[in-house]
């Protein structure tokens, strides 16, 4: 459960900019439309998103502006920068090498590559020729 | 002639918030105090409301949501907290954030970097102080073998120069503005306090075994700074440039990325 909390730390930002790139939302929207798309499965301390988002609007990938809604209520509102579409791009495609990667080393014993020695037999696959 | 009374302001009666409420006020202000406290160091008040006023707004969303669910005030207290986070885990976010804010700002703040290189280079050289000092004892044991002698002597060298490098290359990373120089200046501070450190830790460790020589104080000190001087400061320099290049190097190459 901490690792998962801590791989989900770091990644903060590239699913506030993932979430960002369909639309505009405020910091507590971003949260329940991380867990949302997630189905529940990411649920992270919602107050690191803030210094997260601060990180990315300093850097120019998000701009925030204070909106009225429609109760009179003012929420200061993030949208989504061209440059950080293009580095969500770049994210994106780091963690899809970073994923597939794993992957193939999670599924190493499967893929029929030949066990290595002290692989235990229910590991083990006969090489598909 | 009519005499004409201007209207009084009629005075506004604004009731008292219930205690449930005013209960959950004082603890979310106390909690956000606790959690904005090192945005005091980088923003301004302005800036810093907005923010608070930002994080006081999820928090009073989440807590509806919770009474929503059935909870109880009380509850819906607790479970807010817990669902934003720990105070003192926020507090480490917001102060890494505001650290980088300043380190990146386009005014470059010398006094920042400054401050940031001088806690590393003293946490460097009191690592390397406490671990060279303990590694003193072995040759006072007569009965070591004379390469075990040679080889922890020069491991205890390769640590000694390794710290203050190690220091140095996160310096270079983290440091925009002149981080050789900043080294340079963190080494020479730190180099005053660690070398008493150092000694009186050696002179500790000594007058445990007779027969010790008399040591001199003021030229054992001065000559151990001279040492770190000349030695210690172009290894943290070098490590600070090779920090400072890798980094450059590093940004270069996501920019050419996108």
């Amino acid at each position: 459960m901490d690792s998962e909390r801590e791989l989900l730390k770091g990644n903060t930002p590239t699913l506030a900019l993932a979430v960002l790139n369909d639309g505009p939302l405020h910091g507590y929207g971003i949260a329940r439309e991380i867990e949302r798309r997630s189905d529940n499965a990411l649920r992270f301390k919602e107050g690191t998103l803030y210094p997260a988002l601060h990180a990315l609007e300093r850097e120019g990938l998000i701009v925030g502006e204070w909106e009225r809604e429609g109760n009179g209520r003012e929420r200061k509102v993030y949208r989504i920068t061209p440059a950080g579409i293009a580095d969500l791009e770049s994210r994106t495609r780091t963690w899809n090498t970073f994923a597939s990667a794993i992957e193939r080393v999670l599924g190493g014993h499967n893929n029929g590559t030949p066990a290595l020695p002290g692989t235990p037999p229910n590991l083990r696959t006969e090489p598909t020729s | 002639m009519e005499h004409q009374h201007s209207p009084e302001p009629r005075p506004t009666f604004v009731p008292n918030p219930p205690a449930e409420q005013k209960h959950r006020q004082t603890a979310f202000d106390a909690y956000l105090d606790r959690i904005c406290l090192p945005l005091a160091r980088t923003l301004s008040a302005d800036e810093i409301t907005v923010h608070r006023a930002e994080m006081l707004d999820h928090l009073e969303a989440l807590y509806a949501a919770h009474l929503e669910l059935g909870c109880s005030e009380a509850e819906a207290l607790r479970l807010t907290q817990e669902q934003f986070g720990k105070e003192n885990q926020l507090h480490n976010a917001w102060q890494t954030e505001c650290e980088a804010a300043l380190l990146n700002a386009e005014t470059p703040h010398f006094r920042v970097g400054y401050r940031l290189a001088v806690r590393r280079f003293c946490f460097a050289f009191l690592f390397s102080s406490i671990f060279g000092g303990g590694m003193m004892l072995l040759p006072l044991n007569a009965a070591a073998p004379q390469h075990l002698l040679i080889s922890w002597f020069c491991f205890d060298l390769t640590i000694l120069s390794l710290c203050p490098f190690l220091a140095g290359v996160h310096v270079g990373r983290r440091v925009r503005y002149r981080p050789v120089l900043t080294s340079l200046l963190a080494t020479l501070t730190t180099c005053l306090m660690i070398p008493t450190l150092y000694l009186t830790m050696l002179y500790a460790l000594y007058s445990r075994f007779p027969g010790t020589p008399h040591i001199d104080w003021l030229s054992a000190w001065l000559r151990l700074d001279c040492f770190i001087i000349a030695v210690m400061s172009p290894i943290a320099m070098t490590g600070a440039g090779l920090g400072h290049w890798s980094r450059r190097f590093g940004r270069r190459k996501i920019a050419s990325n996108r």
